[in-house]
């Protein structure tokens, strides 16, 4: 997060736990041509309690970002630098293997891309869940294992009848709730759901959402939820984080988001959603990108950018607070990051 | 009345269940009619879920699968029954593009392989240069230049251009009709306005028309001028893509519309829905609607037989649904 | 109709993580030192008569039983002792044993080259045929192969070699291709099955290719380090074979094969004799042109199938 430490800005959130805070994490992938910047010193944090939404294209880091967190990472990617500390207290980078493997599912929990299609084929549902309590808390018995696993089933809304189940027996919907099931056995504060809806219909991806909420409410658990569909996260998530080649580019609460993106390529995807109210003229952009391995000094955005100017090429603008709880790392807004107290009016608020 | 460009007639398209394979039946496509005239250009929309049957239209379309009953007829020739070089004949007039930019590359080649596939094939041009003209004019058409990219292999070039350059080469031909099974879903977000205008345009300025194929009914919405939705085979709605979007009519493409996400955190979704547990796959031809399950609105009849296509005012609009009959509407 | 928002960037090349160059994984270690011994073995069919008179690996063309030069003294009574026209010593035929390797280890080359030849060419044509075409092309291909794998080769191969009166190199690497092919078969067939579903086939058949562009054009060029792995692997199955046939006395008999060699050593009781230079200089030969044909073969094996690269994806 940038340093905050000097600032004192009006309406400041109450101040709220953090559950998770991550600082300047670092990802490289070692290719023979040299090293890909996956994530490239990124910041932020998650408030106890809140949903919040990772959103980009593909491949600018952020299912790299959540694999890193659970320190799952595995070559030729590695963990460059950074810290991602949990309820304050542990560093996930810095706790040995036995440690981790405790602090994983436990208080973090993830549920990967594709996840439903990675369901054991041959175990039945119920065993699948089973394993994962039996390999955290030990073998349980046999009535409060099943006890315990039909509660989950009823928290994600699933029938009890699947519970001997082989997962090809099921819809796409009930295997992805099933993963849910997985995730949230062990009670985790933190959960990180990487596109959970990506690959399910319409109607079962509103299900399988209403589901999430449901489930984050009633644990108390804060989460991270991963995708690219804005429209998704506006309907489930308090504050959404832009990622662009690596770098957190806007952190704001959705509605602000929404109505007004400060950074241009939050304003370039709010852009291109194609509405289903209204029709108008598309909006068309040149996709042109950097080379990963290379990329060049300054902003990673300005090859796309409208508004790039000569500061863009060679500095490289910081996440920098502009309004209470909104964060943008963009050169047109130097100089409006919050400094000092202001009086209720926000006259030095500009757009 | 002039003879349509494509016309589809009561196609259907059963999976399985042939003697030797013991049964479980697959009915993918039933009674499927859909006609596209010869002029003027249309982009006439399929959509629909997973299992809807879009693709397996696609796949019968082109001519890589034969359908079990109905017809399609070309220009009043059936494609299931045409010889080597009526084929050939047939995919100068209809051509594709499909979802993954990357997989219809052969990463042996530099990408200008796939232009020299047709060029050659069908004979387009006499010699190199003229080759290369029809090529680079191709490309100006999707806003690619070739100096730059034709040299290239697949994986050197992003997954807009890749696309771009599909339709590039579909439009080589300068076909009547180019059927587009996914085109932008396997394409980023901001890049796709990109590729669905190149659509708008082939449609204005040169003729084409396009069957495009897609689950993303906000895209539909946006380039559409006719739409079909399909489920689980059938055509559930079908008119033009205004009047179906904001008016819908048959009670799955009013769930389906409404559980889109709008990006909008002031709309939130209105309620809570639940699908019933079995979302069982089709497997008889004839089991009345399939919506029955899922239907807040069923009602006994819709059991016994499948609905048919029941005209919604005097537009193109149709829903196939017991609610519009006649007898239910008066 | 539209608005664009295109700024004049210049266009760089966008590349994707895990970028994978057609030459770097041809560059590998194994593959490159295999290559590079089983030339060195190749290049003694002609460096060696450069130095050496090859007229020597002829019966009665050296004195007999000398030892290597090396070898201090005799060993035992029937022994010479060491000649220096003769460095790897001499057997009890006469001949001297550098000149058979020169002479023998290219023949024992030409039978695995030509019968893994045959046998690749076959299992192409009938692998491309049973995985394009499908039906009962491909019933009756495969159901042969299967047949043939499940044959036991080595005892047909015997009996074969046994009826033929005075076999010689082609009519060796010819009986050896009888079971080189159905291997391939096989595996060129599964091969072109799965890359039948690829999208870029369906696209060469929407762009008006006939079977036989999709196979050559297509299908093939994507398989060629999948081919190659095949080949040197065939090589080296039937030059085990051929020894193995040969050391049973079945092989060609006037001019030696490496084979033929430890076939006549084994006649004259060298291992009880103790005349250890005259069966381990064919076997250490063996040795080399194995390892090098294997390191070759899992070499380009990796080429084929990135996965086995070391870089998890």
């Amino acid at each position: 997060m940038s340093d905050t430490h000097d600032v004192l800005p009006v309406n400041q959130p109450e101040t709220r736990e953090v559950a998770l805070e991550v600082k300047d994490l670092r990802v490289h992938y070692e290719t023979p041509q040299g090293d890909v910047i996956a994530v490239n010193g990124i910041s932020f944090e998650v408030y106890q309690g809140e949903l919040i939404g990772l959103v980009g294209e593909s491949g600018c880091g952020k299912t790299t970002t959540a694999m890193a967190i659970l320190r799952l990472i595995q070559a030729p990617g590695r963990i460059v630098g950074g810290q991602t500390i949990i309820g304050g207290e542990i560093d996930l980078l810095s706790l040995n293997s036995q440690e981790l493997r405790d602090v994983r599912w436990k208080e973090v929990a993830l549920i990967p891309q594709g996840a439903m299609n990675s369901l054991n084929p041959v175990m039945r549902v119920h065993k699948q869940i089973a394993d994962a309590i039996n390999r955290h808390e030990g073998k349980q018995s046999k009535k409060a294992s099943e006890e315990r696993i039909l509660k989950l089933f009823n928290m994600v809304g699933l029938p009890s009848r699947i519970y001997n189940m082989y997962p090809h027996e099921l819809s796409g919907g009930m295997k992805q709730r099933v993963c849910i099931a997985m995730a949230i056995a062990l009670n985790p504060t933190l959960i990180i759901a990487d596109e959970p809806t990506s690959a399910l219909d319409v109607i079962v991806q509103r299900i399988v959402a209403q589901t999430l909420l449901d489930i984050k409410e009633r644990l108390g658990a804060s989460m991270i939820l991963i995708g690219h569909d804005i429209g998704l996260m506006a309907q489930l998530v308090d504050r959404i984080a832009v990622m662009y080649a690596g770098s957190i580019v806007e952190i704001a609460p959705v509605r602000t988001a929404l109505t007004d993106p400060l950074h241009p390529y939050t304003q370039l995807l709010i852009e291109s959603i194609p509405s289903i109210k209204e029709r108008k003229p598309l909006k068309i952009t040149e996709g042109l990108t950097h080379d990963l391995r290379n990329p060049p000094p300054g902003c990673v955005f300005q090859l796309r950018c409208p508004q790039v100017t000569e500061a863009c090429r060679e500095v490289v603008p910081p996440l920098q607070e502009l309004k209470p709880d909104h964060q943008v790392a963009c050169h047109l807004y130097d100089g409006q990051a919050i400094l000092q107290p202001v009086s209720l009016s926000g006259s030095y608020l500009e757009s | 009345m002039t003879q349509p460009l494509l016309q589809v007639k009561d196609a259907t398209k059963i999976f399985g269940g042939g003697f030797l394979q013991g049964g479980s039946e697959v009915v993918a496509l039933q009674n499927f009619n859909l006609t596209i005239p010869e002029k003027p250009a249309k982009i006439i929309t399929i959509a629909g879920e997973s299992g809807s049957g879009k693709s397996t239209l696609a796949n019968l379309m082109l001519g890589f699968i034969d359908l079990t009953s109905g017809e399609i007829l070309f220009r009043g020739t059936d494609i299931g029954h045409m010889n080597r070089t009526q084929k050939l004949d047939y995919r100068r007039h209809v051509q594709a593009v499909f979802q993954d930019p990357y997989a219809v590359y052969n990463p042996f080649y530099p990408v200008k392989h796939i232009f020299d596939l047709v060029i050659n094939n069908f004979k387009l041009a006499r010699n190199k240069q003229e080759a290369r003209d029809l090529i680079e004019d191709a490309l100006k058409v999707v806003g690619l230049q070739g100096e730059e990219i034709l040299h290239k292999h697949p994986h050197q070039l992003s997954g807009g251009q890749r696309q771009r350059m599909m339709v590039a080469r579909a439009y080589l031909l300068k076909p009547d009709l180019i059927v587009a099974d996914e085109p932008v879903s396997m394409v980023d977000a901001s890049l796709r306005a990109m590729i669905l205008d190149i659509m708008l345009r082939l449609r204005d300025e040169h003729n084409i028309s396009f069957l495009y194929i897609t689950h993303d009914l906000s895209t539909a919405y946006q380039v559409g001028d006719e739409i079909y939705l399909l489920y689980q085979g059938a055509i559930a709605e079908r008119g033009d893509t205004v009047d179906v979007i904001e008016y819908p009519k048959h009670p799955y493409v009013q769930q389906l519309i409404d559980s889109i996400p709008v990006p909008d955190a002031d709309q939130k979704w209105n309620e809570q829905i639940s699908l019933p547990d079995d979302e069982e796959l089709r497997t008889h031809a004839d089991s009345g609607c399939r919506f029955y399950p899922r239907c807040p609105s069923r009602m006994d009849h819709c059991l016994a037989k499948q609905p048919p296509l029941y005209q919604i005012n005097e537009s193109d609009h149709q829903a196939a649904c017991y609610l519009y009959s006649e007898s239910h509407s008066k | 109709m539209t608005t664009t928002t295109a700024p004049q960037a210049v266009p760089k090349e966008k590349t994707t993580p895990f970028v994978r160059r057609w030459d770097t994984p041809w560059l590998n270690r194994k593959l490159l030192f295999g290559l590079l011994v089983f030339l060195a073995v190749l290049s003694i069919e002609f460096v060696g008569p450069l130095f050496w008179d090859e007229k020597l690996a002829f019966i009665g063309a050296a004195p007999t039983n000398t030892v290597p030069i090396w070898v201090e003294g005799v060993p035992g009574p029937t022994f010479k002792a060491a000649n220096p026209d003769h460095p790897l010593g001499t057997e009890s035929q006469g001949r001297d044993m550098l000149a058979v390797l020169i002479v023998a280890t290219p023949r024992s080359l030409r039978v695995g080259l030509i019968g893994a030849g045959v046998g690749m060419l076959v299992g192409i044509t009938l692998g491309f045929a049973a995985g394009l075409l499908g039906g009962w092309v491909d019933s009756v291909i495969s159901t042969l192969a299967d047949v043939m794998i499940t044959i036991p080769g080595l005892a047909v191969l015997v009996v074969i070699a046994s009826y033929i009166p005075q076999v010689e190199i082609m009519s060796m690497a010819l009986i050896m291709a009888l079971f080189a092919w159905p291997l391939p078969t096989r595996l060129i067939r599964s091969q072109v099955l799965s890359m039948r579903e690829r999208g870029y086939i369906q696209m060469a058949y929407l762009s008006g290719a006939s079977t036989l562009d999709i196979m050559f054009k297509e299908i093939m060029p994507n398989l060629l380090p999948y081919l190659a792995a095949s080949f040197t692997g065939a090589v080296a199955a039937v030059i085990l074979a051929a020894t193995g046939v040969e050391t049973l006395g079945l092989g060609p008999t006037r001019i030696p094969t490496l084979g033929m060699t430890i076939n006549n050593a084994l006649s004259f009781s060298a291992i009880f004799r103790g005349m250890w230079w005259w069966w381990g200089p064919p076997i250490v030969m063996l040795v080399i042109i194995f390892i090098s044909l294997f390191l070759m073969t899992i070499g380009l094996d990796e080429v084929a199938n990135p996965r086995l690269r070391g870089l998890q994806q």
